[in-house]
């Protein structure tokens, strides 16, 4: 029997190219870009979810602390440096706990011989290879690091400086970076682990950060880890921990949560101290749109199966008469929509492998189609749904007709039949429409953040960092840096632009009111030239002048913070500091606005202090230069900076990277939404070409009595035309509500604009009526003998 | 072998009734030919489809070899079909997408009839309809005759106890009708019962009982003597 119906399903294919091809077309490319999304979903939700077994146990602690009448927590875990160990001794509840220092924005600078290597390192403390992967390739990974004098180096370390990885072991290599720098001898080498979010190339004893004397209650850069006991449960241990803190000391507001180390890397957001939604968004986001492809391209085999049915019709019939149960017809429809499932995947996979170098690119990522247990069952998993569900409604239907009825070979489609496949073919167009939407609004959006005038002009500026004998004295190199002819003007700074600013408070000034105590204020502290360096406008006062000695305690500030401190006419006026210590400021200037952190975040309060101990060198560079300019800046850096590579970013690149997801989003959506319409309207142009099959004798007879051909074109679409444009009507709000609440994450947003829907909808239109006028002219310029001939 | 009595049969559509069957009695004894006559509209087809087990009557009774069948669900009524009742009709209705011979091959294997005897049993039944030589051609490859001799060979292949025929001869000319209607007539020598609807007065004629029917119900009843006088 099996043989039997894959004989008539080929045969079928062979007599129906069109209605195949655009099956296969509709299927393959929407099963490519579910894999696709799969792949990349797949990556994401395993990330950091290594430890599968004790995924509960594993909690890494998120400190939270109120400001500005709010909450801030420490996304990238940071918590006072004491804590784990402290947290792991006084609750009974953990069975261990270790510290992780790790910054991996910092790199060191690691030696040997006369290689030099910038790599990103952290500090473990004893424990941490019982819970995180470890690929040792030499050294025991429980053993290693036991004396702060050692350290365990990635492979590709250990093969840059030693050629070999053998040869790394027990070798003493030289560590350069504030605080740490020093000899140290490598006892491992290790494999990175791909599917964990702490990346980094060199591991050291927390024992040595801890000899760094940072070890106050008030000193935080620590990530807590703690492995609880079997049975303890989480929700109960967060109430004991949230208020911990004020065990150490009893005015100390802060709060603790302990949160699933697996869970932290998708649900990364923290609102009130509590975990929200992170990039789990994105993953239910794709996965979603997966879905609706998917949906689209099984709608199109749903319709083309169902209206087809008349083709098929005396086969049912004949069939049904000399034997055939509904069940054995039930099984020949799935069977055919199965093995059309399964064909597409084949075209699918190859489609994949072809375009999958494109979409690591978009993703950056580097996924590959390996074909492991999980991932095989996954992807049959989903072609089996495909089939199912692609094959549901074709095979109850047509195993459904009657054999009287079947055997009289003229199908009547009844009114709820008619319903359900215009139903489908609107839900396809709405969700096309949606896409479509939302791609012009994502894009617009995007392009406004690359657009917008941000206050300070990030182009034709490096930053590198201000380390080795720059550290102790830069003044000598950013005068000759500034005497090559390509450089504009050269600075120093704290932190990085946009994004990587500190931030303070504890400040006082006249008329200020309890409340203000907790007020946050960002702060940039930098050398003379910096704030004419970056482009920023002066509204009020003076810029920081070498010609006045009193400006190292002056501050400029921002139109934000002098709002908040309700100050008529801020320059000249005292800017204390609660802490007796630190020197009383004079506000000297005011600047504009300008966005140091992402335009997700409204401009807050800042001002910018002097100071000759920022991390890195800032030089602008003048446009159309940069090849020759930074080459000659690299000379210079390394004739002052023996032994430390230059490595150099763009401002302007800092400020893509912030916005790399919503860059993916534009991207993706774009190529997700493309697809989705072209499968939509081979839905559509299937029906346009079967629909004018069905109705050749209507036309012919129509044209017999004289209508005219264009009138026939107009008819023939106008149907097609009410099904699109009710589509449109459904589509356009819910996209409108969808890109709103999109847009509220941005504080500086685009307003949706009517001509984004209109846009759409003309466009959807336009396609959607090319796609069936081209078979409506066809039909009506057929000669009407031929149909009325057909039909006696 | 047919027992229908008081059966009735009517269709509706959104505004109108339309009665097909109106106390029709019946009864069929094997190995019996019977046409069944009559104008358009007259409830032939309607008569032949229940007696087919294609349709079920609105009421009366139907009993086939021994069985009640009036009612049953279109499963039951299947399962009843198959292998039992080969059906001929007026357009043929081959499969277009399969060839002669496989065409012919379908109610075996429903019937789940090994592969080997299929073959055999198929092969035999095309040479008996002298087209052993087109198995492997498709239908729109042949005559209309030659189709039509396919769906007999479809019919019989299963060794049918009951032939139902809906106007056989309806589109050939009367070369092609004249041999369709030896092959019945063949089949009926052989112990195949036939119900055989048809206009052809000439068609007719090779019938052992001639039944008409007007408005739904049977109006005259005639036994052909001719051809019962040559059994």
């Amino acid at each position: 029997m099996l043989k039997h119906n894959l004989l008539l399903f080929f045969r079928n294919i062979k007599k129906y190219k069109t209605t195949f091809l655009i099956n296969i077309i509709g299927l393959s490319s929407g099963l490519a870009c579910v894999l696709l999304i799969y792949l990349w979903v797949h990556d994401e939700l395993n990330m950091d979810a290594f430890n599968e077994k004790d995924s509960e146990r594993h909690v890494q602690v998120i400190h939270t602390y109120p400001t500005s009448g709010t909450f801030h927590t420490n996304t990238n875990g940071s918590t006072p440096n004491p804590l784990a160990e402290a947290l792991g001794k006084e609750m009974p509840e953990v069975e261990y706990s270790f510290p992780v220092k790790a910054d991996h924005s910092y790199k060191g600078i690691l030696s040997a011989g006369d290689n030099n290597l910038r790599a990103k390192y952290q500090f473990i403390g004893k424990g941490y290879f019982n819970v995180f992967p470890g690929d040792f390739i030499h050294g025991n990974k429980h053993e290693i690091l036991s004396d702060k004098n050692e350290i365990a180096i990635s492979k590709k370390l250990a093969m840059t400086l030693f050629q070999s990885t053998e040869k790394a072991m027990g070798e003493i290599v030289e560590f350069k970076d504030e605080g740490y720098g020093g000899s140290y001898t490598v006892t491992g080498v290790f494999n990175p682990t791909s599917n964990t979010s702490a990346q980094f190339d060199i591991l050291f004893s927390y024992e040595l950060f801890v000899g760094s004397g940072f070890m106050q209650w008030y000193n935080g850069g620590t990530q807590a880890h703690l492995v609880l006991k079997e049975g303890v449960n989480l929700d109960q241990f967060n109430v004991k921990l949230k208020n911990f803190l004020k065990t150490k000391h009893k005015n100390w507001n802060d709060i603790l949560y302990a949160q699933p180390y697996s869970e932290k890397y998708l649900y990364g957001k923290y609102e009130n101290g509590l975990p929200v939604a992170g990039k789990i968004i994105y993953v239910n986001l794709f996965s979603l749109i997966a879905l609706f492809i998917l949906a689209i391209a099984c709608i199109n085999y749903m319709n083309f199966s169902t209206a087809k049915a008349s083709r098929r019709i005396k086969e049912i019939g004949v069939k049904k008469a000399v034997g055939a149960g509904r069940k054995t017809l039930i099984f020949q429809y799935f069977g055919e929509s199965m093995f059309m499932a399964f064909l597409s995947l084949i075209i699918a996979l190859v489609l994949v492998v072809i375009l999958l170098p494109q979409f690591n690119q978009i993703t950056g990522k580097e996924l590959t189609l390996n074909l492991a247990r999980n991932v095989i069952v996954s992807i049959l998993a989903i072609t089996t749904f495909t089939g199912l569900i692609s094959g549901i409604y074709p095979a109850l239907y047509l195993s459904g007709f009657k054999p009287v009825i079947a055997l009289k070979g003229r199908l009547r489609t009844n009114i709820n039949e008619l319903w359900l496949r215009k139903g489908l073919v609107v839900f396809q167009f709405a969700i096309s429409v949606i896409l479509i939407v939302s791609m012009v609004v994502i894009y617009k959006q995007v392009e406004f953040i690359q657009t917008t005038n941000l206050g300070y002009n990030k182009d034709h500026i490096i930053s590198f960092s201000k380390e080795g004998q720059l550290e102790k004295d830069f003044t000598p190199f950013l005068s000759e840096i500034k005497s090559i002819p390509g450089v504009l003007n050269a600075s120093q700074m704290t932190g990085d632009l946009p994004g990587r600013v500190g931030s303070t408070h504890g400040y006082k000034w006249e008329g200020m009111s309890k409340e203000d105590r907790k007020l946050k204020f960002y702060q940039i502290r930098g050398g003379y030239d910096l704030i004419e360096l970056l482009g920023i406008t002066l509204k009020d006062g003076r810029n920081f002048s070498r010609d006045f000695s009193t400006d190292k305690d002056a501050i400029i500030m921002n139109e934000t913070a002098v709002e908040m401190i309700k100050l008529d006419n801020p320059v000249g006026r005292k800017f204390g500091n609660l802490n007796p210590n630190v020197n009383t400021k004079e506000v000297i200037g005011v600047i504009e606005n300008f966005h140091f952190q992402s335009l997700q975040e409204k401009v807050r309060p800042f001002f910018f202090s002097l100071s000759d101990r920022g991390n890195n060198l800032v030089v602008k560079i003048q446009a159309g230069t940069e090849k020759q300019t930074i080459d000659q800046i690299e000379e210079l850096y390394t004739r002052f900076n023996p032994g430390y590579p230059f490595e150099y970013k763009f401002l302007d690149d800092n400020y893509q990277t912030l916005y790399a997801s919503e860059e993916r989003i534009t991207v993706l959506s774009k190529y997700f939404g493309g697809i989705a319409i072209l499968i939509s309207c081979l839905g559509l142009l299937g029906l346009a070409i079967f629909t004018a099959s069905q109705r050749r004798k209507e036309i012919g007879i129509r044209k017999t009595l004289g209508q005219k051909r264009s009138r026939i074109t107009v008819l023939l679409s106008s149907e097609f035309a009410k099904l699109v444009g009710i589509s449109i009507l459904i589509g356009l709000p819910i996209a409108f509500l969808l890109m709103e609440d999109w847009l509220s994450a941005f504080a500086y947003r685009i307003e949706l604009r009517m001509e984004y829907f209109f846009l759409t909808a003309i466009l959807t239109m336009v396609v959607a009526l090319t796609t069936v006028a081209a078979q409506a002219i066809r039909a009506a310029n057929r000669n009407p003998i031929e149909a009325l001939r057909e039909e006696e | 072998m047919i027992q229908i009595s008081n059966l009735k049969k009517s269709f509706k559509t959104e505004e109108v009734e339309t009665l097909a069957l109106n106390n029709v009695t019946l009864h069929v004894k094997e190995n019996e030919f019977v046409a069944i006559m009559g104008p358009s509209g007259c409830g032939k087809s309607t008569l032949l489809n229940i007696l087919g087990m294609l349709d079920n009557p609105n009421s009366g009774s139907y009993n086939f070899a021994g069985h009640e069948v009036a009612n049953l669900s279109e499963s039951q009524r299947t399962q009843i079909r198959k292998g039992n009742l080969g059906f001929i009709f007026q357009n043929f209705n081959l499969i277009d997408t399969l060839t002669v011979f496989e065409n012919v091959e379908l109610p075996l294997l429903f019937l789940k009839v090994p592969k080997n005897e299929r073959k055999e049993k198929v092969m035999k039944v095309l040479e008996r309809m002298k087209i052993g030589h087109r198995a492997k051609h498709f239908p729109q490859q042949l005559s209309g005759g030659q189709q039509q001799r396919v769906a007999i060979a479809r019919a019989v292949v299963a060794d049918a106890k009951l032939i139902l025929a809906d106007e056989p001869t309806g589109n050939l000319d009367s070369k092609n009708g004249k041999e369709v209607m030896d092959l019945l007539t063949e089949l009926n020598q052989e112990g195949a019962t036939i119900i055989m609807v048809t206009h052809s007065d000439y068609d007719a004629n090779f019938a052992h009982r001639i039944i008409n029917l007007f408005d739904g119900q049977i109006v005259t009843e005639t036994t052909n003597k001719s051809v019962l006088e040559k059994i």
